[in-house]
């Protein structure tokens, strides 16, 4: 085995990694290779520097909190899918009703029919004015 | 009677939110302190931390019980914390200042502050100030193998990468810690 090859293997090797044939190998050229026993010792050296790194825990409020933030996001958003099925199911039979209520004059029918297609494509206007904008404004991101 | 870790995600999979806590509580402090390492501020790993378990949640009937759910999470995770640096970076370069010669400087990074570690050692300084010097693929190779222990099977399937390519990316992230750590090693 090269010094080349061994190097591949290195990380394999310090991290217990490495099964027969390739550890065999391995260890045969270590037995023999000054150089890269060195490196082996460099790397291990690296290895347990950085298992000493610790981070400092958060405060216990934050572990405290920590599932009752999830829980509730979670739970909202089924909140949302129910109120947003609820609401479409009432809004369509409130069209229905009105639409084929004979107490209604079809002018007024044709009035109300009107005032709510303008408000339902300025809607779309501005949804679409948004989607626009997301995808090409470079200052999305930024915070106001 | 205590669950498997397996029960809990199939009584997730029908619903049963209320498991889901014990999930949470396992893996909470591995996947604060990997975002921490990701990002290296702490209100953004717990952001981070907290989406990964509520996106995890809101799929985990995709879920294959033939993986570890550790696993599939910390893909999730992964992806996340990548997916928020590239925006942070984007942002970094578009909100930027110009010097002198009108050249483009980005602002910078308030992250990666050595008052997150505990113990203000000089070499840990510095091994920080190096890992957040990384690239992305590195830093979350190092975090992976050797802050959170993991095999390079179960980094292969976080990363959704073959053995061979975890074993030689990781010796690349070690071989340019190395490098930045000469000085201190």
């Amino acid at each position: 085995m090269s010094c080349e090859e061994f190097e591949l293997l290195l990380n394999g090797y310090i991290d217990g990694e490495l099964k027969d044939p390739d550890l065999k190998r391995v260890e045969e050229h270590l037995a023999g290779c000054p150089h890269c026993r060195k490196l082996v010792r460099d790397y291990q050296r690296l290895k347990e520097v950085t298992a000493e790194m610790k981070f400092k825990n958060p405060p216990q409020e934050i572990w405290d909190s920590y599932w009752q933030r999830i829980f509730h996001r979670i739970t909202r958003g089924a909140g949302w899918v129910f109120f947003l099925v609820g609401a479409v199911a009432v809004a369509g039979f409130a069209v229905y009703e009105f639409a084929t209520d004979p107490a209604v004059e079809a002018l007024q029918k044709l009035i109300v029919f009107a005032i709510f297609v303008g408000l339902g494509l300025l809607l779309i206007s501005v949804i679409w004015e948004r989607v626009k904008a997301s995808k090409t404004d470079k200052y999305k991101e930024i915070e106001r | 009677m205590s669950l498997t870790e397996k029960e809990i995600v199939s009584k997730c999979q029908r619903g049963e939110t209320e498991y889901y806590e014990q999930l949470v509580n396992k893996y909470k402090r591995s996947a604060y302190f990997y975002a921490l390492g990701m990002v290296g501020s702490v209100e953004d790993a717990l952001d981070l931390s907290q989406e990964a378990f509520i996106r995890a949640y809101r799929s985990i009937k995709r879920f294959k019980p033939q993986y570890q759910f550790k696993n599939w999470f910390f893909r999730i995770l992964t992806n996340l914390c990548i997916s928020h640096l590239r925006k942070k970076r984007r942002r970094r370069v578009e909100v930027s200042t110009e010097d002198k010669e009108g050249r483009t400087m980005p602002l910078p990074d308030d992250h990666f502050n050595p008052h997150l570690l505990l113990e203000q050692k000089e070499i840990m300084r510095q091994l920080w100030k190096a890992l957040s010097e990384l690239g992305n693929k590195h830093r979350e190779i190092i975090l992976l193998r050797d802050f959170q222990g993991l095999s390079y099977k179960q980094i292969s399937e976080i990363l959704e990468i073959p053995v061979g390519t975890v074993m030689s990316r990781l010796h690349q992230a070690r071989s340019r810690l190395r490098v930045k750590m000469a000085d201190f090693m």
